[in-house]
Order: structure tokens, then sequence, then C-alpha cells
């Protein structure tokens, strides 16, 4: 894989070519298979900045083109040896070409796509400066998804009030299948590490979560995963974005869904955050999506389920069905929690499970592990902020927590 | 019809993915999706003769206002300008993955003759 970086003006346009060895098909670090859609695509950034340490270009670039690398990237601009050893290091492939310092910087910049998640971030560091990716459409690719209101997003992310940067960009429609995304979660911070020397940026907090980092995460059902390769400080996203002066930083990765729920609805946010980007005024209420926000956000509240969808609908067939399932700690957590669940789309996940408030409370605390995890200056703060909103786990807490799928 | 069957399994995966162990239940899942999706196409078909009957047939009823029935070449029209469109967009990722590919081949080219 070759790629090119070419700024005009405020637009940085990153071009790419496969190798002889590379081909169309390729796979995600979570194992997704995924089909490259064109070769280019186009970051905007808030305004012209300067220059761009060639580590962040080859970070930027990284995250759009590993599916489809086999053996070999070549960079347009020497890259620091550290970040060719990540890369070398964390995927087998070759890196070239190699030279230059590293970089560093100092402030975090949240990662905030408006989710309760990222929400629930922004409410544990309210100085942090948050910076946003806006999906927009690809000049050269026919755009299928027009009921993505990225424009929402963005918008509600402004009346935040916080420090923001919008980065825009179309590189989502890189992938052809199984549709436009991000061709490897981590290509949503390429516009953040474009404008990581500008903003001084020294880490990116992400709002992945408990069960996202450590219980499998998208990649796997019911497993304990603490080298997971996404999100694990020690894994090889986390060592190159180490590399790159830009260290993850998970704050919320010790709590679970509800916790992340519960903070970024009592937080000022509460009227900004929007999980389903499908309806026109608010959450549509009809996907997969706000039926799993929405057992949670009851079981919060510990309210009935308000909601239209019947065991019938497809978007429900899986709760339908026998354990596992995806994310099925906070699944537990609601059925423990919401009265009358019985009655719900949930009603025969919750006698499959058999779960209790008290076999669920483990999720009401905060993994200690995940802490460490923090680096050095931010994690006093996010410490803190846990043991006074949150409290930490017990040591049998904990162990549910590394048994997780072995019971 | 099969592009909604494709996009109603396509969501499913892209609501879990999952490890291979997993993959007889994935595919029971699927069908039971796929049976989903059908027997809401089968209602949406319905709706949709129901509809066209209904706008086939002259008004009967005395109505109080004109009733808009839209022209049946019209409807025909709008098909067809729905079918052209799915038609371009998958023509043109086609155009682009071979581009791709093309710009490979090339590299290849020059690679060979470097050497
Ligand atoms: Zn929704």
């Amino acid at each position: 894989m070759r790629v090119t970086w070419k700024p005009d003006g405020d637009v940085w346009h990153l071009g790419f070519r496969l190798d002889p060895e590379d081909g169309l098909d390729g796979t995600v670090t979570d194992g997704q298979a995924v089909r490259l859609a064109t070769n280019s695509c186009r970051i905007q950034l808030p305004r012209r900045v300067a220059d761009v340490h060639p580590d962040l270009l080859a970070l930027a670039a990284w995250t759009v083109v590993a599916p489809w690398t086999t053996r070999r990237i070549t960079f347009d601009r020497p890259v620091s040896p550290d970040l060719a050893a990540a890369v070398e290091r964390g995927w087998g492939i070759e890196v070239g070409p190699v030279g230059g310092g590293p970089r560093a910087g100092g402030r975090l910049a949240i990662s905030y796509s408006g989710g309760a998640d990222s929400a629930a971030v922004a409410a544990i560091l309210p100085d942090s400066p948050l910076v946003h990716f806006q999906r927009v459409p690809h000049p050269r690719v026919p755009n299928r998804w027009t009921h993505y209101r990225s424009d929402v997003l963005a918008k509600l992310a402004a009346r935040t009030g916080r420090e923001l940067t919008i980065t825009r960009s179309d590189l989502e429609f890189t992938l052809a299948e199984p549709r436009p995304g991000y061709p490897e979660h981590h290509a949503v911070t390429a516009g953040a590490a474009l404008m990581a020397d500008e903003l001084d940026l020294g880490g990116l907090a992400f709002g992945y979560e408990l069960g996202s980092r450590w219980l499998g995460g998208g990649r796997y059902l019911l497993r304990y995963t603490p080298d997971n390769p996404m999100w694990s400080g020690d894994g090889r996203w986390g060592r190159l974005f180490q590399a790159a002066g830009l260290p993850i930083v998970l704050p919320v990765g010790g709590v679970s869904e509800a916790m992340t729920m519960r903070l970024a609805l009592t937080s000022e946010l509460r009227p900004y955050v929007r999980w389903c980007l499908r309806g026109d005024g608010g959450p549509c209420g009809e996907c997969g999506k706000c039926l799993y926000k929405e057992l949670i956000h009851a079981a919060v509240e510990r309210r009935p389920l308000k909601t239209a969808i019947t065991a019938a609908r497809p978007v429900a067939a899986k709760w339908q069905k026998p354990p596992p399932y995806g994310g099925q700690e906070m699944i537990e957590y609601g059925c423990a929690r919401v009265p009358g669940i019985e009655t719900t789309p949930f009603g025969v996940a919750a006698g499959h499970l058999g779960a209790t408030v008290e076999s669920t409370s483990w999720l009401d605390h905060c993994y200690r592990p995940a802490l460490e995890e923090i680096p050095d200056p931010w994690r006093k703060q996010v410490t803190d902020f846990m043991a006074e909103e949150v409290g930490f786990m017990t040591e049998d807490e904990e162990r549910r927590v590394r048994d997780w799928g072995q019971a | 019809m099969a592009k909604r069957l494709r996009r109603a399994v396509r969501a499913w995966f892209d609501a879990r993915y999952i490890p291979r162990a997993e993959h007889r239940d994935a595919v029971r899942d699927i069908l039971w999706e796929v049976q989903a999706a059908g027997r809401e196409l089968a209602e949406l078909r319905r709706e949709v003769e129901t509809m066209r009957a209904r706008l086939a047939k002259p008004v009967t009823a005395p109505v109080t206002a004109p009733v808009k029935v839209p022209d049946p070449r019209q409807t025909a029209r709008w098909d067809d300008a729905h079918r052209l469109a799915s038609e371009t967009a998958s023509a043109v990722d086609h155009l682009l993955q071979n581009e791709i590919l093309l710009w490979q081949a090339v590299d290849r080219i020059d690679l060979e003759g470097a050497t």
C-alpha cells in the first residue's frame, strides 16, 4: 500500500494505491470483513494548518488503509522509528520511509460522537476540548444513506458550549461493504490526528466503556478481553497512538453503559445526547439501537420500558432467542431492573437470563484495572471522579469481569 | 425484494460480529430475520397492489373536493427513475473498484519496467 497526502487549503486529500499483493477485500481489527469502494478520501479541517507531523499523517492514513494492507506500507514522508516499529510489531507490516523524530503534545481531547458514552467522558473531563468527526458525502461514491443525519450531531455538539473542533470527512465511503463506515474504528480520529499539533494534543479520550473494552466489545460474545487489540493500552492500536504522541485514554473503560448513561443524563450535556441518527427531531424509536438504549435508559431510571416495538418486529428478533447476546451484561442489567419486563420485547430474554439486581450490581461500579490503563497526567482526575460519582468494584465484583462468559 | 432482504440480513450482521463458533446460531437467526422480512415484504406488496388498484379505478363515490389521482404513466416514470438510479449507483461502485485495480495493474507494469 502506498499513501499520499495532498493539502489544499483547509482540505487534506488522501490517495492510496494497492501494492501487487493487496486486494479489494480486507479485514478490520475486530474481525469484520470489508470491501474497498474507492481509493481516495478527504478531511476538511476547521482551518488551514501550517504543517502536520508526518507521524500524525501516517496515523490518520493507517486508520483508513490498514484493512487492505498485506505486506508493506509506503508513506509519502518519513515517519519516526517509533511509529514504524509500532506498525511493524502490531501488524507485521513493513514500514517506510523511516526518519525524523517523534512528536509530543500536552492536552487531552475527547473524541466526541454525541452519544451517551462520549457525553459521559465529557462530563468527567469538563475542561477538555471536544473533537467531532462529521460524515460528509464522497464526491465519487453514490450516497445511499441519506437518512444518516450527521449534521444534527455536529449542531448538537456545537450547542454544548464546549471548546469544539469539527472535522469533516468522506473517509467512511472508502468502505463498500458491509456499508459505509469507519474502515477501522480508529478512523474516527483521523481529523483529530491532523489537528493534534495545532491543538497541542497529547492524548485522545474515547467513550468506549466496560463492555467494549473488557467484555468482548463488538468482537467477541461473553469473553473477558484484557488484551483487546483495538482499545487496550498495550494493544497494537494502543501502542501506535502512543508512538504518535496521542495515547488512547478510556475514562469510562471501567464502567458499564448503565453508568455512562446515568453520567450523561445527569450532566449538563443531557439535552445534546443523541444515540440514534435516523429520526428527524430525535431518536427514531424504531431501530435496534433505540430499543437497546431504551432498555438501559429505563433500567437507570427504574421505570417501565417506553417503546412501540413489539416482540414480533425484526429488530426485536434476537431477544426472542436464547442467549448469548451481544452486550449481554446490559441486557441482564436491564431485565433485572425494568418493571414489567415480561411484557416487553425482552420478556423472553429475561426468562432465559434470570438476572437479578444482586447478580448485576457489579455493573454499578468501576473496574479499577481500567483506571490503571489511563496515562499518568489524567489518571488522578478520572479516578477521583469515579470515587466520587460511581464507586469501585469489590474483589468479588472484579472477578465477575474476569470470569465473564465462564460461569 | 432481494435488496430489501439483503439489507435486513446485513443490518443483522452489522448489529453483532460473531466468532465462527456462533455461526450456526447466526444462520438460524438470519433465517428468522429473512422470514420476518419476507412477511413484511408480502404485506407491503399487498398494500402497494391495493393502492395501485385504487388508483386505476375511477373514483365512483361522490366527492366534495377534487381528488388528485396520480397518473399511472407518472408512477411508471417514478418507478423507472428509481430503477435507473439504483442501477447507475451500482454501476458506479464497480467502476470505482475497477479503477483501483487498474491503477494497481499500471503500478505493477511500472514496477516491472523499473527492475
Ligand atoms: Zn433509532
